[in-house]
């Protein structure tokens, strides 16, 4: 166990000092990010252990938040004088020269969402490199066209103590794992690329309980394998099958960005005022929850201090609420629903998902598959990008097949899906009872970088455009 | 902290390390200031200050190789990171191709880049945050359509000092300026399918000094212009048309293949350029040029990440691969010399070439102008290109209306083939920089 306070260096008074310095020129609040963060990573490729990194950061970030506006500096001395420097740059946002009296702190009890048997970030590197070592082989000893393999474990190990003008203090210890493997298999020029990767706030027990270092190198190959034999993707409208689980990184792009409140509050998003308006199907309903145990995108409380909920978006198809950070919660008048997250100490806090997932269906999977005259399969996923301002959006399969009178008839490669988030979702016809939640690979890119999580049983959407370079299946294009 | 304790911390963790068993060092202490300001509907949205120093350090004991950074550039802390490093790098596996760089490589080569503005420093929070404003308010003046995702300045500085155990030491130092202005607007439409959505669009401006900026009124001007061509926008035919990339998505285009030129995909065979020097790739007309010594722009640099001196490599000339660019460990790797591109490319840019964007759009029946290209599908590594588009239909050599939620697919040889026409806007906003072009046809998907 850390003493937190030694940790960082600094006790309650300290702290209350600094809070007090921040708020000295007025505004609505303001918040303390103490973060001590190790980060390791090593790396196998090309036969050999080929290089090991250690990061360490330390830092405060300081806010200081007057209606919708922020001031913010950080520093990594966590001297008082630097410290106070940081405090009075942040407080240049407030003029009302209004100043607060002393704030007394009062520890916030939490859940803890992310118990770990033991920790990656202390495990001895033997072990790590007998991990990566045997998803090396595992890989190699597929198929003699794998001609590369690079596996690489990260961990980290991040400790955080938030606290806050309205006297709340927290400390978290978050650790994350990620294992990641990639193949590259030749045949005859072509060249194609498997990748599997999984992890989350886990420890070494992930490779017990979950995924084998053996069974990522297999599965990074047989994809590699797999894209050798595939045939260019058609193009133009067709039906849509989105297997389970990684399939939710569509859900994330489509709506998940859109509902980040930022975006509504700026009246920017596609979704702005549309509260209680039919946005999707029937067949969907879409839930961001930071609570899904040991899930990558899992959080004790969001990086302002505020604890995870289950939040309800869309609710068999009727847009419900979005997900908020204090200054958006605070502009609507309702209560944050902890998606102020961050990258680091760095860079302040703003809405952004955790784990966002859609409901599992009652339709049986291989009824949707059977029900499909011609369309595209899609498994696995490089990753999406949607334009926030009408929800038009992109996302590019990894793994995907030609389906055909109810059948998947043949693997196909280099295809972008792209659609329109409200208009796709109301185009979801089936929705399987297979719901899964991704094995721990994504993060998502706003800016900042944060771990996130996705969820999704098999869905069908009616009509949904592939781009695929493939014209001959339409007929010559019109 | 200033440059010459800069390089005394480089120097002395490069002694520490060789102390404590290292073989080879290299440390590079990197301090970095940034005021960053963005302006919504008049108000402050974010004002952030910040100043930030991290020590990199890279070890190696018997070709074992480790590396480490920190934040905390304490002596003690320095210490500790040493010996963890030499730690960490004895239980890797030897790798023979690893090595310093020649010391014939190492230097700083004779050149005045002028990268330091001292005006950006003198120039007042108070003028940062007005200039945000006016930027914000000269748009929304323009056109009472759009409205406004805010308006930011950014500016700061950035040094790094760099030592190692061949005795090279050396600094350099930048400063940097950033202007840009999101904007949005609701389609009327007209009755049509976009009724309704937003559009959305954005322009910035940057370098490494102040004037080199484009003015406030360039700035809105670009911004609005972009957002409001957007309404109105159809979904088009899917159909194989020629397809002229604005300088935006041209430059998109020429990042992915400086990446694809990088030696680390190339050595990965993660590349659709491997085994392919000397080779024709690209259409006679296109030369790919990486010049780390261009005076004022914002990828010039003296020496690379290892301390090799920098100097103009021509990657692709007349549309012939010459060279992939490289450190000194790709370089070996690959069985070839270093290129002094340890670190990432520095200014990377298509050769323009004579006749307008106007004349080339002139010269077009029926084709596609592409202002946006979005998603992960332009996958070098494979050569398959498959992304998300945004643009302009082109009509009788006119831009006709607006065209959106389509993707364009294609292979990156196909494309760079395909260059049929360069035109003569080449402009620098970072260190990657392409004139609009033309490729004779790609598959757009779309109805």
């Amino acid at each position: 166990m850390i003493a937190w306070q030694d940790h960082f260096g600094v006790d309650d008074k300290r702290i209350a000092a600094i809070l007090g310095t921040a708020l000295s020129r007025g505004g609505d609040f303001c918040d303390l990010f103490f973060q001590h963060t190790i980060e390791n990573q090593i790396v196998h490729e090309e036969g050999i252990v080929k290089e090991g990194h250690q990061s360490i950061s330390h830092g405060v970030g300081i806010r200081v938040v007057k209606g919708e506006g922020t001031g913010y500096a950080y520093t990594e001395e966590l001297t008082a004088g630097r410290m106070r420097d940081a405090a009075l740059t942040a407080s240049a946002i407030a003029e009302s020269g209004a100043s607060p009296g002393p704030v007394a702190l009062e520890p916030v009890h939490f859940e803890n969402r992310y118990p770990v048997v033991e920790a990656a970030t202390g495990a001895a590197l033997r072990r790590k490199i007998a991990w990566i070592e045997e998803a090396e082989r595992a890989a190699r000893a597929c198929d003699e066209r794998i001609v590369k393999v690079t596996a690489v474990l990260a961990d980290s190990l991040s400790a955080v103590m938030i606290a806050t003008s309205d006297g709340r203090i927290l400390r978290d210890m978050r650790p994350m794992l990620r294992f990641s493997v990639s193949v590259v298999a030749e045949k005859n020029g072509n060249r194609q690329i498997g990748i599997s990767s999984g992890g989350g706030r886990i420890g070494t027990e992930y490779f017990d309980t979950r995924t084998s270092p053996a069974e990522h190198g297999r599965e990074a190959a047989r994809q590699a394998l797999l894209l050798l034999e595939a045939i260019d993707a058609p193009a133009g409208p067709m039906e849509l099958i989105l297997a389970p689980a990684e399939s939710g990184v569509l859900l994330h792009e489509s709506v998940g960005h859109p509902l980040e409140a930022d975006f509504i509050r700026k009246g920017t998003s596609a979704y702005t005022d549309r509260v209680g308006d039919r946005v999707a199907s029937e067949l969907v309903t879409v839930i961001d929850d930071g609570t899904i145990p040991n899930d990558r995108g899992a959080i004790n409380f969001d990086d302002e201090g505020t604890l995870p909920r289950r939040t309800v978006l869309i609710e068999k198809g009727i847009l419900k609420g979005f997900m908020h950070d204090r200054i958006s919660a605070n502009r609507f008048g309702v209560e944050p629903t902890g998606n102020g997250r961050r990258d680091s100490y760095k860079s302040p806090p703003i809405p952004r998902m955790t784990i966002t997932y859609l409901a599992n269906g009652e339709s049986d999977p291989g009824e949707i598959l059977r029900s499909t005259k011609k369309g595209i399969f899609c498994k696995s996923f490089r990753g999406g990008q949607v334009d926030i301002s009408n929800g038009d959006f992109v996302f590019v399969p990894i793994e995907a097949y030609l389906v055909e009178g109810g059948r998947i008839t043949a693997p196909v490669k280099n295809l972008t899906i792209i659609g329109n988030g409200p208009d796709a979702l109301s185009r979801v016809t089936m929705a399987g009872n297979d719901f899964a939640f991704s094995d721990g690979r994504w993060t998502c890119g706003k800016g900042q970088h944060v771990p996130v999580g996705v969820g999704l049983p098999t869905i069908k959407i009616s009509e949904i455009t592939v781009g695929g370079s493939d014209l001959s299946a339409q007929g010559g294009g019109g | 902290m200033r440059i010459d304790a800069m390089e005394e911390t480089a120097r002395r963790a490069v002694q520490t390390a060789l102390a404590a068993g290292a073989d080879t060092v290299e440390a590079a202490v990197v301090d970095s200031e940034q005021f960053d300001t963005t302006v919504r509907s008049g108000g402050i949205e974010t004002l952030t200050e910040s100043r930030s120093s991290r020590i990199a350090l890279s070890v190696s004991v018997n070709r074992r190789k480790a590396s480490v950074t920190s934040s905390d550039l304490s002596r003690e802390s320095i210490a500790r990171l040493v010996a963890g490093s030499v730690e960490l790098a004895r239980l890797m596996d030897e790798d023979e191709f690893f090595g310093l760089p020649d010391p014939a490589d190492l230097g700083e080569t004779p050149a005045e880049l002028d990268l330091v503005d001292d005006s950006i420093a003198r120039l007042p929070a108070d003028e940062k945050i007005a200039r945000a404003r006016r930027l914000e308010e000269t748009a929304i003046g323009m056109d009472d359509r759009v409205i406004t995702d805010g308006a930011s300045f950014t500016s700061g500085l950035e040094s790094v000092a760099f030592a190692n155990s061949l005795d090279f030491c050396g600094s350099q130092t930048q400063t940097f300026a950033a202007m840009s202005l999101s904007l949005a607007a609701g389609d009327a439409g007209g009755g049509g399918e976009n009724t309704g959505k937003r559009q959305s669009s954005y322009w910035y401006t940057a370098g490494t000094h102040l004037d080199d900026l484009e003015s406030i009124e360039e700035v809105a001007g670009r911004a609005v212009e972009r957002t409001i061509r957007k309404l109105g926008g159809r979904k088009p035919a899917t159909c194989e048309v020629p397809v002229v990339f604005d300088p935006i998505t041209a430059t998109a285009f020429l990042s992915h293949i400086a990446s694809a030129v990088g030696g680390g995909n190339i050595y990965r065979k993660s590349s659709f350029l491997v085994d392919r020097l000397g080779e024709r790739i690209a259409a006679p007309g296109v030369t790919i040029v990486e010049d780390p010594l261009l005076p004022r722009r914002l990828g010039s640099r003296l020496f690379d990440s290892e301390g090799v001196r920098t100097r103009k490599t021509v990657v692709v000339a007349g549309g012939v691969l010459e060279t992939y660019l490289m450190s000194v460990y790709q370089a070996r790797k690959l069985g070839l010399k270093t290129t002094g591109s340890a670190g990432g490319h520095s200014n990377i840019y298509m050769e323009p070439g004579e006749r307008s964007p106007e004349e080339i759009i002139a010269g077009i029946g029926r084709g596609l102008y592409l202002t946006s290209l979005f998603g992960p599908g332009a996958n070098w590594s494979t050569g398959d290109f498959s992304q998300g588009g945004q643009g302009l239909w082109i009509e009788d050599g006119r831009l006709a209306y607006p065209v959106n939620e389509f993707t364009i697919a294609g292979t990156f040889d196909g494309i760079l083939g395909g260059i049929a026409a360069i035109a003569d806007d080449l402009v620098w906003r970072k260190p990657v920089a392409a004139p609009t072009f033309m490729v004779d046809a790609m598959t757009v998907s779309g109805t």
